[in-house]
């Protein structure tokens, strides 16, 4: 519970809107964890600065001497605040990205209800107009309509979890609302049996009236949808979690409202995450019958997932990447583990914050936000005091393939050769999942494979390899090892693209293959020769329709397929070089999978109970360090427990565990007064803790208290009153 | 058939209202006899008056347009008719009040024989609006018109018309009645309804209206009602007070105290002017006991008949013929399924669509070759629909049909291939570990516990099971009834604990198959174990949300609730296809 707690909140943290307000204890938090954990944020700074701030310290060199030491620490705050200043920079241009991107898929589901709606509400109105006086009529309308039922659309989000469509049906209310629709929307809370169908109406009541009466009943709603503002316009009713709702309330609530449905057009949205099973499930055969259904489907996470990637991933909008390493623990953490939208970007702002707050010359990255980014990082590196700009050339991709020109130009070349390789690698890979999406290859697999350092070496040394290999119809991915699936399952794609599909592909590689001259004129040449071709072909499918497949399978349909894949092979072979590969791309590709991991898996048990057990190395005091292993008496009582417990098994005895903790105040008190009296008497010493015993004992349970509270023992049962269980293991 | 001409229990109330609650409740009639006496008594009406020949085509709308015409003022000829009609007709009983009566329906023939003939069309009118229900609507009227002295109880089951019958009934009736309807079913509270009840009389009274405080204690209503009513019926008026939907009383919270209260309203107020009127679809029987008060007349308003609903909905349709055919050859068979007319009307609609799918011309008259051929189109749709009668029938995404009348058409062809796909695939979106969460919840919940060793240790535990089973046929036998018990008994409840170990099981056996798929996933592998342990919880709440599991309540510090998997086999299985999981082999059967 606590774990998930902790999560919850971290999520939500997370995922919250972009606003300084948020981030800043966000940042602040990490950096708490990273340097010491009780000191106020000032000082914390200082002991970040003072101490390498991250386990990623490779390149973080500290000055040596002490006068560099105080101009350094001014020009390191200053550069935190660059830093800070990069991450909001960046993040919010990655977020803005995000938000359009799930927009513009949303977009089209909102149209879809929307015309859902107006079909129903006219369909309503066909059957009868009710006048404003027969409205508000107590008694129902006698109308010639046999059956009264309510329109309901069921929108299947397509995932278990919930998180994800929480922001896509508030998008979606804005949307009917901002196109003429009553809205009022009802949570699972509200549909629960503890407020029941009074409760629901209430709520209801409340969104659309503007002072509501003290008793809540549908007539007060009918008598407000009388206004002549109100009249033309169907009110919907929006029920995002179906499945967490009391189906006995709901089904009243459909009930009720199903008596007045022509006189009053509600209709209903409902989102339902599994299954179309979850109504019939949850209402009874009654309130069933009293909706007019209709199914709506959103797009599925790995849709939206595909989008996204591409977006912010594969077009490096704000000049930030992750390594591969980082790409396949996301992929595996969003497939295996969680599977939202939602948590894959928290993971992917935690790595962005991680990189800014961590890579001491990431705030670089900016420069891509420039329009002058050259310009931008020759100012900031020309200001770099001596120690970053040695830093950033002993950075591990420069020394690697170092070529040492002259340090002023040699950075931001760099820089600009870098993003300019990006961008390429960013086009073909688009290039090549254009391809392969017809052979529903996914982007988040041809994105981890493409990103893939170790491939690439390999590649590198296949490249004498004849070209041959990949014509004559054998699978490349024999030849270029067994890591590769993806980028050969794509080129294979494209050998058998029937010919129409193939011009589409190639139209949009010369969209995707803009900045790059020579290779546009090869796409360019070739879609010249499908043209003729498809032309031809079209001149012969007018012919004869049946013989027309096996004429393109027999003439010029091969060599064009094979052009193709040689053309894409090419670029893949030149251009694909992933990130990793390059020099000083350690500036703005995040690469530290494991501080991703701890941080985003979080652990907070585990690491409650290591603070508890190795709360010395924490706190550096005196009384401690001189111990040893030892446990002191001085220790905080929690923490002496926390130790004393390790050494039992699943069950701990109580007595015996008093006993022990007993025993080491006890030892701590005598030797106190041992070293403050100095004196040989025992047994005065006995005597003293006697007296302390009922003090001794409230110790020994608000620390059991506190254990269990931190989720690390579970209280006694009625059965086995004198022992505890443990629940976290080892340390 | 011929009757004594007794006198009208009716007017006898109206004459001697003080002692009427001493006269013992004697209205208990029999539907059955009465039917039959009242279709008898409608039989010889019909050709007496040739006029009333049903005019099956014309649309029902417009005869409901119609229907309220003669109310208005604008009528003068009839609504003075009509007037005369009921100013007359408490003459000739009134003489013989005194003497009671007993057989309510015996006096009912002649008193209708002699109205009809003067007031033929709007009572016609009337029982035109209302097919089948010519008996209850002849009784409604005669217990309703001047203001009887006794509460009306209109029960049978839903979707028989009796809030129509009663509104119509009350439109008939003259002077136009006034009219305080509460609709209980969407009252959400009794506050509720006496707040609906109290606004609509001080609507009518039309009086002074200050503000008054909504009673919350229905010791608080009476005389609230009382002084509200006191308006009207000073100035001589007759209030109706319908009450609809009864039963949904007993459902709210102190609905048990309510229920009498308004059950004894006639007691309680003692005003002559006031009718009570309750519609309710459960029998009387459920209210007797919860009121020492009078009984009220009964009018029972039975299913319809085959006929009978053939006939409602044959109504106003543009092309009786080719309607009427399709409805003998559909009508049957759903009529065993259900006998409600909004259900049989909500299924006819979609295949009424597809009957007519292969015809050009709707309008045309088709022959029995035609007839043959739309019967053979329609066959399978209507199996379909006769097991989805109590479903609900989900439509193809509208996106699919841009133009709306097509769209019902490509409904059930897309219905039939989303059930055909639904077999195979999951059909939303899981991950992993909430996979093997989902289906290591279904295992704890349909294996007994005594069996988590033997089938998820690494020896199989086989042999030890073996050797039992071999021991005595006795306690084959006994496991056998255990095993029995523990089917019907349905899915166990479970401790978190059990589903973790087996969780642990089942993912540390499928590793290396994922291992094996993922061949470069050398991060995830070193800690697979811990991460795909570490946000178990998580998924935990999350099945819990999606109603995959259920919890029982738990310590909020302790965490030791109960679960309890409610997926049926299908879905566990089809999610154990989609992570390549042998989940049979680890469900243990009998």
């Amino acid at each position: 519970m606590f774990l998930l707690r902790c999560r919850c909140l971290l999520a939500i943290c997370i995922s919250l809107p972009l606003s300084p307000v948020f981030l800043q204890p966000f940042f602040v938090l990490h950096k708490a964890a990273a340097g010491a954990s009780l000191t106020t944020s000032r000082a914390r700074r200082r002991v970040d600065i003072s101490q390498p701030s991250s386990p990623n310290t490779k390149s973080a060199k500290r000055p040596r001497d002490e006068d560099e030491d105080e101009d350094d620490e001014g020009d390191m705050e200053l550069y935190e605040q660059l830093r800070l200043e990069a991450f909001h920079r960046t993040w919010s241009k990655i977020q803005s990205t995000i938000n359009e991107v799930l927009r513009g898929i949303n977009l089209k589901l909102f149209d879809q209800v929307l015309r859902w709606v107006q079909e129903s509400f006219s369909t309503v109105r066909s059957v009868m107009r009710p006048c404003p006086a027969e409205i508000q009529q107590p008694y129902p309308l006698l109308t010639d309509v046999i059956c009264r039922k309510i329109p309901t659309a069921f929108v299947l989000t397509k995932n278990a979890e919930f998180v994800d469509d929480v922001t896509t049906f508030r998008d979606l209310s804005d949307h009917l609302e901002s196109n003429g629709c009553h809205l009022a929307k009802l949570s699972s809370t509200e549909l629960s049996g503890k407020h029941g169908v009074a409760g629901c109406l209430r709520s209801l009541l409340r969104q659309l009236l503007s002072d509501v009466p003290d008793v809540a009943d549908v007539s007060a709603l009918a008598s407000w949808y009388c206004g002549a503002k109100n009249y033309d316009q169907p009110i919907i009713i929006v029920i995002d979690d179906l499945e967490q709702c009391s189906g006995d309330v709901l089904g009243e609530l459909v009930m009720t409202l199903s008596e007045w449905v022509i006189k009053i057009p509600i209709f209903f949205v409902m989102g339902i995450a599994t299954t179309l099973d979850a109504p019939r499930k949850l209402l009874s055969s009654e309130a069933l019958q009293q909706l007019y259904p209709c199914q709506l489907t959103m797009g599925s996470p790995s849709e939206r997932m595909n989008a996204l990637v591409e977006a912010i991933l594969v077009k490096p909008c704000a000049g930030f990447c992750i390594s591969h390493e980082v790409a396949v623990f996301l992929k595996n953490y969003f497939f295996r583990h969680d599977g939202t939208i939602t948590s894959f970007i928290s993971a992917l702002k935690l790595a962005c914050s991680k990189h800014f707050s961590v890579e001491p010359l990431s705030f670089l990255c900016m420069g891509t936000l420039e329009e002058d980014c050259e310009n931008f990082w020759r100012d900031k590196f020309g200001a770099l005091p001596q120690a970053m700009q040695k830093q950033a050339f002993g950075l591990p991709s420069c020394t690697r393939e170092n070529n040492s020109i002259k340090p002023g130009n040699n950075l931001v070349e760099g820089l600009s050769a870098l993003m300019k390789l990006q961008r390429d690698w960013s086009s073909v890979l688009s290039c090549l999942y254009e391809a392969g999406r017809h052979g529903k290859v996914q982007l988040l697999d041809v994105f981890c494979e493409a990103i893939n350092p170790d491939l690439h070496t390999q590649k590198d040394s296949n490249v004498e390899l004849p070209m041959s290999k990949v014509t004559n119809g054998n699978l490349p991915s024999r030849n270029s090892g067994a890591g590769r699936r993806f980028l050969p399952q794509a080129l294979d794609t494209v050998r058998y693209m029937p010919m129409e599909t193939l011009f589409h592909v190639l139209k949009v590689w010369s969209i995707h293959l803009e900045g790059m001259n020579e290779i546009n004129d090869k796409v360019k040449e070739l879609q010249s020769t499908t043209t003729s071709a498809t032309s031809a072909d079209c001149v012969r499918i007018t012919k004869d329709k049946w013989t027309r497949s096996t004429n393109r399978a027999a003439n010029g349909a091969v060599p064009l397929n094979e052009k193709a894949i040689m053309l894409l092979d090419d670029i893949t072979r030149n251009f694909l070089v992933p990130v990793e590969c390059l020099p000083f791309h350690e500036i703005i590709c995040f690469k530290n999978v494991g501080v991703l991991q701890s941080a985003l898996i979080g652990n907070p048990r585990r690491m409650v109970q290591l603070d508890l057990l190795k709360s010395q190395s924490r706190l550096k005091c005196s009384c401690c360090s001189r111990n040893g292993i030892a446990v002191s008496a001085s220790l905080h009582d929690t923490s002496i427990m926390c130790n004393l417990a390790q050494e039992y098994g699943d069950v701990i005895n109580l007595h015996d565990w008093y006993l022990s903790f007993d025993g080491i105040i006890n030892n701590a008190n005598s030797k106190g007064k041992r070293k403050l009296i100095g004196s040989p008497s025992k047994k005065k010493s006995k005597a003293t803790p006697q007296e302390s015993e009922a003090m001794i004992q409230a110790r020994f349970c608000r620390a059991v208290t506190e254990l269990q509270i931190t989720g690390l023992l579970r209280m006694p049962s009625k059965r086995r009153p004198d022992l505890v269980q443990r629940i976290a293991f080892g340390p | 058939m011929s009757q004594p001409v007794t006198p009208r229990r009716t007017t006898r109330a109206s004459a001697s209202a003080p002692d009427s609650p001493s006269s013992p409740p004697k209205s208990r009639t029999k539907p059955s006899p009465r039917r039959q006496l009242l279709a008898a008594a409608a039989a010889p009406d019909s050709p007496s008056s040739p006029p009333k020949s049903r005019p099956k085509t014309s649309p029902r709308r417009q005869l409901l347009a119609a229907a309220p015409v003669p109310d208005s003022p604008s009528s003068p000829t009839k609504s003075s008719h009509k007037r005369q009609l009921h100013a007359a007709a408490p003459f000739p009983d009134s003489p013989s009040s005194p003497t009671k009566s007993r057989p309510k329906s015996s006096h009912k023939r002649p008193l209708l024989a002699a109205d009809e003939p003067k007031e033929d069309s709007p009572l016609d009118v009337l029982l035109e609006a209302l097919p089948g229900r010519r008996a209850q609507a002849t009784d409604l009227l005669r217990l309703l018109a001047p203001a009887p002295v006794l509460p009306v109880l209109l029960h049978g089951g839903a979707a028989t018309g009796k809030t129509r019958a009663l509104l119509l009934a009350l439109r008939h009736l003259r002077p136009s009645p006034r009219l305080v309807y509460a609709a209980l079913r969407s009252l959400p509270s009794p506050r509720a309804l006496f707040a609906s009840i109290l606004s609509q009389l001080k609507a009518l009274s039309s009086s002074n209206s200050s503000r008054q405080r909504v009673p919350d204690k229905p010791s608080d209503f009476i005389p609230a009602l009382r002084d509200a009513i006191a308006g009207i019926v000073s100035q001589g008026e007759i209030v109706y007070l319908v009450f609809d939907n009864l039963e949904v009383v007993r459902g709210w919270d102190k609905g048990g105290q309510l229920l009498p209260l308004l059950l004894r309203l006639h007691d309680l107020l003692r005003l002559p002017q006031v009718v009570l009127v309750y519609v309710s679809s459960t029998t009387p029987d459920a209210y007797y006991a919860m009121t020492g008060s009078v009984e009220p007349n009964h009018v029972y308003f039975p299913d319809y008949t085959v006929d009978e609903v053939h006939g409602i909905l044959m109504r106003g349709h543009p092309n009786p013929k080719l309607y009427s055919s399709f409805l003998s050859v559909v009508l049957k068979p759903l009529f065993r399924v259900t006998r409600r007319v909004d259900e049989l009307a909500a299924v006819l609609g979609p295949l009424f669509r597809r009957y007519c799918e292969p015809l050009g011309d709707l309008n045309g008259v088709p022959d029995e070759g035609i007839k043959r051929r739309l019967f053979e189109h329609l066959q399978p749709h209507l199996a379909v629909a006769l097991n989805e009668t109590f479903s609900v029938p989900i439509r193809a995404p509208l996106d699919d049909c841009k133009d709306g009348i097509s769209g019902g058409k490509g409904s059930v062809k897309r219905q039939f291939g989303g059930r055909d796909g639904l077999s195979s695939e999951l059909e939303f979106h899981m991950s992993v570990s909430a996979k093997y969460l989902l289906l290591s919840a279904f295992l704890a919940s349909r294996n007994p516990a005594t069996l988590d060793a033997a089938l998820f240790d690494a020896t199989g535990g086989t042999d030890s099971r073996n050797r039992k089973r071999k021991s005595s046929q006795a306690s084959i036998d006994r496991k056998d009834t255990m095993a029995e018990e523990f089917l019907m008994k349905g899915p166990g409840t479970f401790p978190l604990e059990r589903l973790l170990a087996i969780f642990q099981c089942i993912t540390s056996v499928s590793e290396d198959m994922l291992d094996e798929v993922e061949c470069e996933d050398t991060i995830m592998g070193g800690s697979g174990m811990n991460a795909l342990m570490s946000d178990v919880l998580l998924q935990l709440s999350t099945l819990c949300n999606s109603n995959f599991l259920s919890k029982s309540r738990s310590c909020p510090l302790e965490g030791s609730g109960r679960y309890r998997s409610n997926i049926d086999e299908d879905l566990a299985l089809k999610v154990a296809r989609s992570v390549s999981f042998p989940l049979s082999k680890y469900m243990y059967r009998r």
